[in-house]
């Protein structure tokens, strides 16, 4: 048909040579000189587009409809080069839209750019240090009087409430935003703790100005369904912006304390019983602690190791006799690790009592660098150091973040607890810790009420007036949890254990707390309550996206307008405060995996606490194949496909249904983009990849000597090495050839 | 022959093979280190160390206790490549320059230069 109505066209325009473009191009402006005969076209001589298509793709006439685009996309190798030009054609047209679209991006945020740049130089003129101490020299008399510095945060906090409820129409709100901006843009290039401070308060302003707009003029619903989704959402939000001011407070001033010098004589400096428990961990993992415990530096000779058996097992028996260390058993399991803890104090009478997990394998130096407060704060009743881990967790093997990205523990180790520790809040995490036998023991022991006695165990000890410290120099190494599902059952542990507390023994309530620590602790606990608002988020667009519903009552604009500072503010905030412990989409993307299952426990322990019981975590297992474990992504999988469908929809919307409302039907559409984005990462975790060695390889470069078995020895540089392996580099020019391949040697290390 | 190079040296390197018998003359190398000119430097270098063998291991700890500060920071390994090299009539280096005797030669060389420094002229060390 196309062929009929090219030769009626050619025809009809007299085209001399349709075979050529330019012949087409030149008959549609000039018309045959009057007179000219005219001449009749064949079909021979006008060529069949779809037929010279056919031959380039190679398909046959009566072929199928689909073979077309499929031939245009994929092709037999022999016809590629024929068929190659209109894949290339395709590729070129996008790759030059998408050239354009960048210049023309560039080209609009060049005023951007510029004003960025006047910024930073106007931020490197500023001599912040000397400012900091011109303000501190005069304002030191007014911040002595007495009273004075509750007024000034009284004062501060009436002018924040002025900034957060003064209503601006869309021009003043762009103001704020921008001003805003540029004032943290500055601040952020400033050192010192000071700045931070600042940023963290432009942060929480804007945060607020959006909560109070959003409380005050966005909640104007006319069915109950509305309502109900609308203050659903409502509360999800309140719950983070609750998150966003506890963790501000709580992470404002990491203390970063350092390790004390022991004082006195060595004969005189405490005894310290060392608490291994272990209960189905094989003897391969128990066994490097147990010798590292051993290997520690301190005076009283031999140091007094336990293993603290709850499998009863002879092979461990034996173990312990065998190198000398202490072995205890009990008749039952009751209360778990906890349990098996008390249990030992009881058989002991060291003053310090320090706790390793069972496959936790300190340093020679931990009890020298830790013991030092000890000896300067006789209140001190708790010392923590990090917990560091020389395997990759599942997130981190899975997605290939190892060593690049923090993960989630470089946030609480390297800032919250140090965080924690300014406000005399440090938390008990269960494992490379030393406490004080006497205030424990004044306590009842380590806490059994809930299945994290860690963290219960230290809010006891704070509520006695006992103080506690933070050390952050990883003085211990341990495994992470080998298996995604296995991760995701600690945390849900965990998140139930700090929902018990938070029901039975809540840090807002009850004696003996500051106002600081009851933040620390909420803070801590409040925080694994972000299942469900997490959830809520992932799903909130789609009330809109498929039935219509209007869940925030304001323009789209606006919300941008009054979303986007909230947004900007935190991020610039996060980035400078915590930059270097988290990373804000993969912190997301962990949020999203744990949000489903830590949901059900942490609601479940809020209605009764006693619902639950303690699971062990299983370590050092191998993943011998790639899997996916489907099971633990089902919930993502179906999330997945709920939040495509509500694209589907949302096109369906953008298009036909509510042209009205463009910017609302965007606002929903890009919101669900980013869910399925985070989504997609999640279900990324649950596939489980290959792990090489059981034995955790740890990296270093070390002079090293290989024996070959005839005598010769050659340098080399050790790369790794594990209990069970290591790793050697030659130099380069060495002939591989020659080395035997199935010989026994030997390696020296320095 | 010996107590003549030791009169004229800068720089006295004693070479010590890492085996009982060392440990027991330390008393008989003090004395000789005692005759030296105040001006004379002088270090212990250790030969044949082979953490293999317990023996070796041992003795080596107890020559680093009895020498301390005074050992070069390089010490001669046990190695096969030593006797093969002779046989050939070559330096070990110039043999199997990756030999781990030819890194800890070099190692000595480098120390020795680096504390000779580039005034010295004229007379040379003993080793």
């Amino acid at each position: 048909m196309l062929h009929a109505a090219l030769i009626w066209l050619a025809e009809a325009w007299q085209v001399r040579e349709p075979a050529r473009w330019s012949s087409w191009l030149w008959s549609a402006f000039v018309k045959p000189a009057p007179g000219t005969h005219a001449r009749a076209m064949k079909s021979e001589h006008v060529p069949d587009p779809v037929a010279g298509l056919a031959h380039m793709l190679g398909v046959a006439r009566a072929a199928p409809w689909w073979h077309w685009p499929w031939r245009a996309l994929v092709l037999p190798m022999a016809q590629r080069p024929r068929g190659w030009p209109v894949l290339a054609l395709l590729g070129r047209g996008a790759s030059t839209l998408w050239s354009l679209a960048g210049a023309l991006l560039w080209a609009v945020l060049w005023p951007l750019r510029m004003l960025m740049r006047a910024l930073d130089r106007l931020a490197e003129r500023l001599d912040a240090p000397a400012i900091g101490a011109r303000v501190d020299h005069a304002l030191a008399p007014l911040l002595h009087l007495p009273g004075m510095r509750w007024c000034i945060l009284a004062g501060g906090l009436l002018a924040a409430l002025v900034v957060m409820t003064t209503p601006f129409n869309w021009l003043g709100q762009f103001a704020f935003l921008l001003l805003a901006w540029m004032l943290s843009m500055i601040l952020r290039r400033l050192p010192g703790r000071f700045p931070a401070l600042a940023l963290a308060t432009i942060s929480l302003t804007a945060m607020g100005r959006y909560a109070w707009w959003r409380m005050t003029t966005t909640l104007e619903f006319d069915t109950w369904t509305q309502a109900l989704l609308g203050y659903g959402l409502l509360a999800a939000e309140a719950y983070t912006w609750l998150i966003v001011v506890l963790g501000f407070i709580q992470t404002a001033w990491p203390l970063k304390r350092q390790p004390a010098p022991l004082q006195g004589d060595p004969s005189h400096w405490p005894t310290v019983d060392i608490f291994i428990p272990t209960y189905n961990e094989p003897l391969s993992v128990v066994r490097p602690t147990v010798l590292a415990a051993l290997a520690m530096d301190w005076p009283h000779e031999p140091l007094n190791v336990y293993i603290l058996d709850d499998g009863r097992r002879d092979e461990f028996r034996a173990f312990a006799k065998e190198v000398g260390v202490h072995y205890i058993t009990r008749p039952d399991n009751r209360h778990a690790k906890a349990g098996n803890l008390n249990h030992a104090l009881q058989q002991t009478d060291g003053e310090l009592v320090a706790i390793f997990d069972c496959d936790h394998v300190p340093t020679r130096a931990f009890l020298k660098t830790s013991v030092g407060w000890f000896q300067r704060d006789p209140r001190c009743a708790m010392l923590q150091t990090p917990h560091h881990f020389f395997s990759p967790d599942p997130f981190e093997r899975n997605l290939g973040t190892f060593r690049r990205i923090p993960n989630e523990g470089a946030l609480f180790y390297g800032l919250v607890q140090d965080g924690n520790d300014f406000w005399n809040a440090t938390f008990f995490c269960g494992s490379c810790a030393i406490i004080r036998r006497a205030p424990l023991m004044e306590i009842g022991g380590i806490a059994v009420e809930t299945v994290t006695e860690d963290a219960h165990t230290a809010l006891k000890l704070h509520r006695r007036g006992y103080t506690t410290a933070y050390i952050n120099e990883a003085q211990a190494a341990g495994l992470a949890t080998e298996s995604l599902s296995a991760h995701v059952s600690q945390r849900m542990r965990w998140a139930r254990g700090m929902a018990q507390i938070f029901r039975t023994d809540n840090p807002f309530l009850g004696r003996g707390l500051t106002l600081w620590q009851r933040i620390c602790y909420g803070n801590a606990m409040l925080h694994f309550f972000f299942g469900l608002p997490r959830l809520v988020f992932l799903t909130a667009p789609m009330a809109y996206l498929f039935f219509h519903i209007y869940i925030i009552h304001a323009h789209a604009a606006l919300l941008a307008l009054y979303v986007l500072p909230y947004i900007l503010q935190s991020s610039i905030a996060n980035a400078h405060l915590q930059g270097k412990f988290r990373h804000t989409f993969w912190a997301e993307v962990y949020e999203t995996v744990l949000a489903w299952y830590i949901a059900l426990p942490t609601t479940l322990a809020m209605i009764n606490p006693k619902v639950g019981k303690f699971n062990v975590t299983a370590k050092g297992g191998l993943i011998e194949r790639s899997y996916f474990d489907w099971p633990t992504a089902l919930p993502y999988t179906a999330l997945v496909i709920l939040n495509l469908a509500a694209l589907a929809f949302g096109a369906v919307r953008l298009f036909w249904w509510n042209t009205d409302e463009t910017a609302t039907v965007l606002l929903n559409l890009v919101w669900t983009g980013y869910s399925v984005l985070m989504l997609g990462a999640a279900m990324g975790v649950a596939a489980e990849s290959r792990q090489v060695r059981r034995m955790h390889r740890v990296a270093v470069r070390l002079p090293a000597v290989l024996y070959l078995q005839d005598g010769r020895a050659l340098h080399a540089t050790c790369t790794d090495y594990s209990m069970t392996g290591l790793g050697l580099e030659l130099a380069a020019d060495q002939d591989w050839q020659e080395l035997p391949v199935g010989e026994p040697v030997h390696v020296g290390l320095w | 022959m010996a107590q003549q190079a030791l009169l004229c040296a800068d720089l006295v390197v004693l070479v010590l093979d890492v085996s009982p018998r060392a440990v027991h003359v330390h008393a008989t190398w003090q004395s000789w280190i005692g005759r030296l000119q105040p001006t004379q430097r002088w270090a212990v270098a250790l030969n044949g160390v082979d953490p293999r063998s317990a023996i070796r291991r041992g003795t080596l700890a107890r020559l680093r206790a009895q020498w301390g500060e005074r050992l070069l920071p390089y010490a001669l390994h046990q190695d096969e490549h030593v006797p093969q090299a002779q046989e050939r009539a070559l330096c070990v280096h110039q043999n199997m320059p990756q030999a781990q005797a030819a890194h800890d030669l070099q190692g000595i060389a480098a120390w020795v230069s680096e504390a000779l420094g580039p005034a010295t002229t004229g007379r040379q060390g003993a080793l």
